[in-house]
């Protein structure tokens, strides 16, 4: 069947013949900001994923991979938001093969679409559809635990602007996941799809997200092994800090602290329930406090480029290597039936600095990247695509060469954590006990 | 039974009839012209009044849910033909009660301007604990 997105903006919109030839993250950046047409020819249905918003932040496009001679690089292109509409960008299929051509220089890009994972179509033998439960973006497989996040609920809603996620649970997934629905999930993932990561994330659970992500967390390392990423909105103050160890002891691997935005000004605009019950500090606080105690780059700063001035993300990408911290460099997607939804899609001039500059400040700051096996997240620029946007010195080929001897030591250690294994830590630590709601 | 301009919708017994009548009458009273998808579960109504020159993607399911229950979700389709993905804007949840004319008539506003951020009346509840029956 014949597949259309379709208002092709007239070829006179495009008559600049300025753009030049993109390399692969070029495209990549140019992409997550025009997003891509869908011409007639294209049958995604039969050939790619279909486009799922189960967990969608700031993600609900189209996953494709852009071949490239260092990597190739996943991408989560934005296909249902009305900038799309005027595209330069139309993806096509001839000859039984994908490509992208940029209408204002008529380059031609060859892709590939990432098949659908056959357990998509599946259901859990509670007979839940595993879709629902779990999707993959890019290599990794992401779990969204609770029934929606708080910040939703109450009048009026303190939800970060630019996400849907409460939106979604229930309407494109189910409200609450069984842990035997995630570990058959994940499972099967692992097995099919050769998924090496699976990530669990919360939203707001009124101080009690990381507890409630703890029984995934062990039922997975324990039944299936694999590397397991943990997102929650962090403790309030310290005294709640304690549940990172608690949960490394249950078998996490990776945090994640998605604070967004740099400036606490915008912070405090666009995430008001953030900024209303733990504040920006407390995104900071957990941050340094888990990466001081694990390896470089096992735990992230999640930020949003695009809406805040560029120096802004710029020092964002700084402060967060500077602790030793994985910056992950999402640009700002105005979501269908977000708050936000009107805002425009940044400008590419503005957002390839921005990714230069996170490659540049991972290797000043030496952290390992494109060291985790199988792990490519296509809702970001991957701080290891960025590599493409620096020169090709000597000095380049040279750490490049020290990324792979550091890749192959870290095999055997990725590759124990990736076994099934008891835990050291028990559901019921003492700390809980004592613990007071905030 | 009730009876619409595409046809006979059997309300379940636990339904809340009262609510749905309500909005029935408010949809058919409005000047706006509606196509019901008898495919979809419960009554589901793409509003066919075009915005700033595009098709316009507003939606509007009525289905009951639970005992007395009845809610009308707000949700757009996706723009991509193989997607099954639905973009949800909200729902008005009645509780063994029915909406009030005014509400109906600002949610009919509303789809008109295809769900405009800005123009999302009031009482509409952004999260809600039901699974939405396609
Ligand atoms: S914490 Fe913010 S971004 Fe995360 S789910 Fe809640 S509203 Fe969305």
């Amino acid at each position: 069947m014949g597949c259309a997105l379709s208002v092709a903006p007239s070829v006179a919109t495009f008559l600049s013949m300025s753009t030049p030839r993109r390399n692969p993250c070029e495209l990549e950046i140019d992409l997550f900001c025009h997003g891509v047409r869908m011409d007639v020819s294209c049958c995604i249905a039969e050939d790619g994923r279909p486009v799922a918003r189960t967990r969608a932040g700031l993600g609900s496009g189209l996953e494709i991979i852009i071949p490239g001679n260092l990597k190739d690089l996943w991408v989560n292109v934005p296909v249902e938001e009305d900038f799309v509409r005027s595209s330069p960008y139309l993806l096509r299929k001839r000859e039984g093969r994908y490509e992208v051509t940029d209408a204002r220089n008529g380059e031609v890009y060859v892709l590939r679409l990432p098949t659908e994972p056959r357990w998509y179509e599946g259901t859990t033998s509670a007979g839940t559809r595993m879709r629902e439960v779990g999707v993959l973006q890019g290599t990794y497989l992401g779990i969204y635990v609770s029934n929606s996040c708080m910040y939703w609920y109450g009048e009026p809603a303190k939800n970060c602007r630019f996400c849907t996620t409460g939106f979604n649970v229930g309407v494109n997934e189910v409200a609450e996941k069984s842990i035997e629905d995630v570990v058959e999930l994940a499972q099967r993932a692992k097995d099919e799809s050769g998924v090496t990561f699976v990530h669990f994330n919360t939203g707001y659970q009124k101080g009690r997200g990381l507890q409630q992500i703890a029984p995934y967390v062990k039922a997975v390392k324990e039944r299936v092994g694999a590397l397991i990423g943990v997102q929650a909105v962090p403790p309030r103050d310290s005294s709640g800090l304690w549940q990172y160890d608690w949960l490394r002891d249950l078998g996490a691997d990776h945090f994640s602290f998605c604070y967004e935005f740099h400036t606490p000004e915008v912070f405090a605009e666009l995430l008001p329930g953030k900024e209303e019950t733990v504040g920006q500090q407390a995104f900071f606080r957990a941050m340094e406090y888990c990466q001081a105690r694990m390896p470089k780059g096992a735990c992230s700063g999640e930020i949003i480029a695009g809406v805040e001035p560029v120096a802004a993300t710029l020092a964002a990408i700084d402060y967060i290597t500077g602790v030793g911290a994985f910056p992950t460099v999402c640009i700002f997607r105005p979501v269908v039936g977000s708050d936000m939804e009107h805002y425009p899609s940044p400008r590419y001039e503005d957002m390839l600095p921005i990714m230069r500059h996170m490659y540049v400040a991972c290797r000043r700051a030496g952290i390992p990247i494109g060291v985790a096996p199988n792990i490519e997240v296509s809702l970001i620029v991957n701080p290891d695509d960025a590599q493409y946007l620096v020169p090709r010195t000597p000095a380049f080929h040279l750490d490049r060469l020290w990324l792979r001897m550091v890749k192959l030591l870290a095999q055997r250690h990725f590759k124990r954590a990736m076994r099934p294994q008891q835990v050291r830590g028990t559901l019921k630590p003492a700390q809980l006990s004592t613990m007071s709601r905030p | 039974m009730i009876r619409t301009p595409a046809g006979d919708f059997a309300v379940p017994p636990d339904g809340n009839v009262v609510a749905l009548q309500t909005w029935l009458h408010a949809l058919q009273s409005s000047a706006a012209l509606f196509h019901w998808r008898q495919d979809r579960a419960g009554i589901d109504l793409a509003c066919a009044i075009p915005v700033a020159e595009q098709p316009n993607r507003a939606r509007l399911k009525l289905f009951a849910p639970d005992m007395g229950v009845m809610v009308a979700f707000f949700y757009k389709e996706s723009q991509v033909p193989f997607s099954t993905d639905r973009f949800a804007y909200g729902a008005m949840i009645h509780r063994r009660c029915a909406p009030t004319e005014s509400e109906c008539a600002a949610s009919v506003v509303w789809m008109l301007s295809g769900l405009h951020p800005e123009q999302r009346p009031e009482g509409i509840k952004r999260a809600f604990p039901f699974d939405i029956p396609r």
